[in-house]
């Protein structure tokens, strides 16, 4: 029986191997080997960091979206985390890709009926930066920015701008995470965070770790959290890596390369008989 | 009347929500647009209403979190984070290690936060708990959305001078021989806003 209920969770299911368009196996090894994110540059866009957090490791740029009269500007930042969700993912990225260069640009509103163009002028200052991966932990309902929104996500695309984005906890409507142009992400339960799987139903890209996951917290100390937004690191730490070892993989390449590495793929029943079972990824779910 | 039902309403709400998950307290903000903040409006349990009126910065915290991203969240452990602790235990005694919240929403909108603190959920589990605070609180939206929209309704209605009470004094003052136009102004009217 499934313990957790939010929305765009995993359901355990499996994808046919034969959905994977690759000619050989493409495996972990391969994808990112012992890489640690070296030299790759990842955008948290969220509520600040704390980088002297031991569990971020410090080395960390930090920016704010800020309120001005002429609109919404970008001014460097030194109040750190204001929440703690931000801490948390830096911490949950560095876990994966402790050597990754990270940026923080914090986007919580006072005035919460700006806080949608809050978030679209952190991203638009994301993909102008050229950030090859971005964190986006938080979405907007907002039908009145989903245009906006989405021809910003189209350009990030094109732009080699990889937004990682996670599903909202509740069954709603939310951007831009469901949009086909950025990876989304949902949540399983498996406590591992490189466990990763392929979702065969979208919008919901992947899953990863969301449920009960000890991360970092503002003042040293850690907490126990659970939500798609603490997932959404998980997939971020793994392209981390993977862009270290492929730095030209764009949007779509490491959504193919995260759909061939993931755990939750199962031969067809032609393969099954005589196949290599050890070159396919595993299978299997751990209960 | 229509300030007592409110506050009827968001009272219960809290109640409701501490009685549900056995909790220490909870409590709810409501978005006040004029000061960018979120006023503590009522509060069930330990440290009852002693915050009533207070605001914090809607871009602050946990519940600022929420109040900005409109997902609901839960958090254990938060007992050892002294900031949190100083500011709190000051305002209440209560020292909590969980904290649940979630946003109180109306078409998309987050009006507020309904925060429940130390909840008991080993028996219902972390993710179910949060759907049922998060149908708590879109319950009291409703009711409250109910309310604002009867409150409108009310003041057009009392309103001397306005379109109400004029097709009232109208209608009062019409020749009784006249009832059949009355009706089909009735009908016309129907057709026009209904």
């Amino acid at each position: 029986m499934r313990a957790f209920r939010f929305a765009h969770t995993s359901l355990g299911a499996t994808i046919p191997v034969t959905l994977i368009p690759a000619p050989e196996p493409i495996g972990r090894d391969w994808a990112w080997g012992d890489a640690t994110g070296r030299g790759v540059r990842v955008c948290i866009v969220d509520s600040g960091v704390d980088a002297t957090h031991p569990l971020v490791g410090g080395h960390t740029a930090a920016y704010a979206v800020a309120e001005a009269e002429t609109g919404w500007t970008i001014e460097p930042d030194e109040a750190g985390d204001v929440a703690g969700h931000g801490t948390a993912c830096a911490g949950i990225i560095r876990s994966l890709a402790p050597d990754c260069e990270l940026t923080s640009i914090r986007v919580l509103a006072r005035n919460l009926r700006g806080n949608g163009d809050a978030l679209l002028t952190a991203l638009e200052w994301a993909v102008d930066q050229g950030f090859p991966l971005v964190n986006v932990s938080l979405s907007t309902r907002r039908e009145p920015l989903k245009e906006r929104l989405h021809d910003l996500t189209d350009r990030a695309f094109f732009r080699g701008v990889t937004l990682v984005s996670a599903a909202h906890n509740s069954p709603v409507v939310s951007y831009p995470w469901r949009f086909p142009s950025v990876v989304s992400v949902g949540s399983h339960e498996v406590e591992d965070g490189e466990y990763l799987e392929s979702n065969p139903s979208p919008p919901v890209d992947f899953f990863a770790l969301g449920v009960n996951v000890r991360v970092a917290w503002p003042g040293g100390g850690s907490k126990i959290v659970s939500g798609n937004s603490f997932a959404t690191p998980h997939v971020v730490g793994l392209c981390a890596r993977v862009l270290e070892r492929h730095p030209e993989f764009r949007t779509a390449q490491l959504k193919h390369v995260l759909a061939a590495v993931s755990n939750n793929q199962v031969p067809t029943t032609d393969q099954a008989v005589g196949a290599d079972a050890t070159a396919a990824p595993t299978g299997s779910r751990p209960c | 009347m229509l300030a007592t039902a409110h506050d009827e309403i968001l009272r219960s709400t809290v109640r409701l929500a501490r009685l549900s998950f056995s909790a220490a307290a909870a409590s709810v903000f409501l978005y006040d647009p004029e000061r960018d903040a979120l006023v503590f409006e009522a509060s069930s349990g330990v440290g009852e209403d002693q915050l009533v009126g207070v605001a914090i910065p809607a871009d602050r915290g946990i519940a600022g979190w929420v109040a900005n991203t409109g997902e609901p969240i839960v958090i254990r452990g938060v007992s050892d984070d002294a900031r949190f602790n100083r500011d709190f235990a000051a305002g209440t005694g209560l020292l909590p290690d969980i904290i649940m919240a979630t946003p109180v929403e109306h078409a998309g909108e987050v009006l507020g936060v309904l925060e429940v603190l130390d909840p008991k959920l080993d028996a219902i589990g972390d993710m179910a708990a949060i759907d049922l605070l998060t149908e708590l609180a879109n319950q009291s939206c409703a009711a409250l959305s109910l309310l604002i929209a009867d409150r409108r309704m009310h003041a057009n209605r009392t309103e001397v001078d306005g379109p109400v009470a004029q097709l009232a004094a109208l209608l009062d003052r019409a020749d009784p021989a006249r009832e059949a136009a009355v009706r089909d102004l009735i009908t016309a009217l129907v057709k026009l806003v209904g």
